[in-house]
This record gives C-alpha cells, sequence and structure tokens, in this order.
C-alpha cells in the first residue's frame, strides 16, 4: 500500500481536529461521562473509542458523521445521568442495586445463584482484595458495575445487617 | 452532511442507546464481572460492536443489535451452566495456579505461564508490600490478575480461598507446608 504525501499531510490533519473535537466534546460533558459507575458505562466508553477510530480511518467517508456520533453517544451519557441524579425512577431504570452474596459466615446461595456467581468467583474476589480466608471477611458485595466489594472483619464491627440499606431486598 | 442526515443519526444513536441498555440491564451485572479472561473481551466487543453500528448504521444497524444481544445471550448462558455445574465451570475456566509460596519461587511455572520475577514482584510492589518475606503466596487467577496473599494474615488463618488451586499448585502447597515441620 502507499500513501502520497498529500494524503499523509490530510491524515495529520485530520486526527489533530478530531483529537481537539473529542477534549472540547469530552470536557464539556464533564468527568462523570468515563466514569465507570454501572453496566453501560464501559461499554459506552468502549463504543466511544471504536467510533473515533473508524472516524479516523475513514475520513473520506464519514469524519463529520464520526464526530457528530461521537457527540450524541456523549450526549445521550450526559442527558441519562443528569436524569438519573434528579429522578429515582430513571436512575434505578439504568442502574441495579448492588447484591448481597456473603454475609455473616455464610453464603446467599439464592442472591449468589440469581446472579450466576459460583463460589470459586468469591474466593477469587477475596484473594484479590489481599484476604487469604473467608474467616476475616464479613461481607461480599456484587456491585452494579459488575465489581465484587469485599468488606473485612473490621468494618463489621460498625455494620449490622440493617446497615446495609442499599442492598435489594433478598 | 444535510439536516435530514443528521436527524436521522440522532434518531438512530437514541433508539440503540435505549436497545443496548435495555438488553444489558436484562442481562444483569454478572455479565462485566470481570472473572475469567473471556468476560473482558466479550463486554469490550459489545462496545465495539456498538460503536462500529452507529458509525455505519445505514448496513449494520441491525445486524450489530443482533451481534450485541447473542454475544449477551451467550454470556449469560455459559455464566448460568458454570455457576450450577462444576462441569461447566472447569470447562470454561482455568483452576488459580500458586507462583509463589512462602519464600519459593516456582521457577517451572513461571516458565510455563511466561511470567518473569520481576513481574511476581510488580504484583507484591502493586499490593504495597516492600519486603519478600511478608508474602505468604502469589496466585495467578483465571482472568490474568496476579494475587498477592500477605503471610501474617495467612499465618492466623486457615487459607481456605486456595482450595480451588489446580492439582499440581495444591501437591507444591503441601510438600513446602511438609518441609516446615520436619
Amino acid at each position: 500500500m502507499t500513501i502520497s504525501l498529500i494524503e499523509a499531510v490530510k491524515l495529520i490533519a485530520i486526527s489533530v481536529v478530531s483529537f481537539i473535537s473529542i477534549v472540547l466534546i469530552l470536557r464539556s460533558s464533564g468527568k462523570r461521562t468515563l466514569s465507570k459507575m454501572n453496566a453501560f458505562d464501559f461499554i459506552v466508553t468502549v463504543a466511544l473509542g471504536s467510533v473515533l477510530a473508524t472516524t479516523i480511518v475513514n475520513y473520506k467517508a464519514s469524519f463529520w458523521s464520526g464526530i457528530l456520533t461521537f457527540a450524541m453517544l456523549v450526549t445521550l451519557q450526559h442527558v441519562a445521568t443528569w436524569l438519573s441524579v434528579r429522578y429515582k425512577s430513571v436512575g434505578s431504570l439504568l442502574k441495579s442495586d448492588p447484591a448481597l452474596l456473603y454475609y455473616n459466615d455464610t453464603f446467599q446461595e439464592q442472591a449468589m445463584r440469581k446472579e450466576r456467581v459460583d463460589r470459586n468467583e468469591l474466593k477469587q474476589a477475596i484473594r484479590k482484595s489481599g484476604y487469604v480466608s473467608f474467616e476475616g471477611i464479613s461481607a461480599i458485595i456484587l456491585e452494579s458495575d459488575g465489581t465484587l466489594t469485599v468488606m473485612s472483619d473490621s468494618e463489621k464491627r460498625q455494620l449490622e445487617k440493617e446497615d446495609f440499606i442499599f442492598i435489594e431486598k433478598q | 452532511m444535510d439536516i435530514r442526515q443528521m436527524s436521522e443519526l440522532f434518531l438512530i444513536a437514541f433508539f440503540s442507546y435505549v436497545i443496548v441498555l435495555f438488553l444489558l440491564r436484562l442481562s444483569g451485572k454478572r455479565t462485566l464481572l470481570k472473572m475469567n479472561a473471556f468476560d473482558f473481551i466479550i463486554t469490550v466487543s459489545v462496545g465495539a460492536v456498538f460503536g462500529n453500528m452507529l458509525i455505519n448504521y445505514k448496513e449494520n444497524l441491525f445486524q450489530g443489535l443482533y451481534v450485541i444481544f447473542l454475544l449477551l445471550l451467550f454470556q449469560f448462558f455459559s455464566s448460568l451452566l458454570s455457576s450450577r455445574y462444576t462441569f461447566f465451570d472447569t470447562l470454561l475456566k482455568a483452576n488459580p495456579t500458586l507462583l509463589f509460596y512462602e519464600g519459593t519461587y516456582y521457577e517451572a511455572i513461571l516458565k510455563k505461564e511466561r511470567i518473569p520475577r520481576s513481574e511476581v514482584l510488580q504484583a507484591m510492589r502493586e499490593q504495597g508490600i516492600g519486603r519478600i518475606e511478608e508474602v505468604g503466596a502469589v496466585i495467578l487467577e483465571t482472568d490474568g490478575t496476579i494475587s498477592v496473599l500477605p503471610k501474617e494474615k495467612s499465618k492466623e488463618n486457615n487459607l481456605d480461598t486456595l482450595q480451588d488451586l489446580d492439582k499440581k499448585s495444591k501437591k507444591r502447597k503441601k510438600d513446602s507446608d511438609d518441609d516446615q515441620f520436619d
């Protein structure tokens, strides 16, 4: 494949213009757009990257529509988070509640089956947080962005089950 | 690009956003839990298909939605089966491997898994551990991350999170434990 000098220069210009547009779009929408708080945020971030890549590679066919698509996705994300902060019903529609998978030395079997998580995955989560045994663990929670939070015993002393108000009813 | 195209793009982006959001919400939190090598790839694939289908919506819109639906469906059933049947779990996932235990590097394993010692040390540092003597065990997890278990915690507790290690790792751990009593 050959690439002429004009094309090379054009490609540089295209990259610079798209880079600047993307920075402006993201900056105007705020940090929240790229934070990974629920299941959907990460997917949208990857989709943004994919749109940007296609826009630059196929700049002849789709440059401005690419930038517009990028702006559209960012706007939709912005509106969705804006609504979910203001209206509870929108928030619970967009985000699932965290689920308690292990508490008080017992596996919450029903919740584990419902969320399709097995015991080995809980062990892995414990090891990843640097603990070695279920003994020191008070609770394991599946968060709405799909990560597992491991809470150690020292936190248990201040927390009783009633304190886990953010956990959906089992 | 005229105004008609722009409003077309607007409608398409809006409706596919809602549909993909709905599909993800339907398949649950577990879909994005990064527990093995495959989970993360699927998540990135869904994002890439989503981006691509918006850019080339004229050709790829419905195809893209269908592919996302299928990816999430397969992911749903594989996690459903592996959380219910151990057979599928072992089929889909490797067991974790012990790389370092009580002061000994397992050289053959490090070579086989293609992990240099420097990366084991890096994993220790990332856990905030400065001395090798403070480390009880280092484990390569099924999603490719390295867990570091501190020693003082493994001394006072039994190591019940190590029950799912692969067979060879279990044997090495046992040999090493036996040595200490000699």
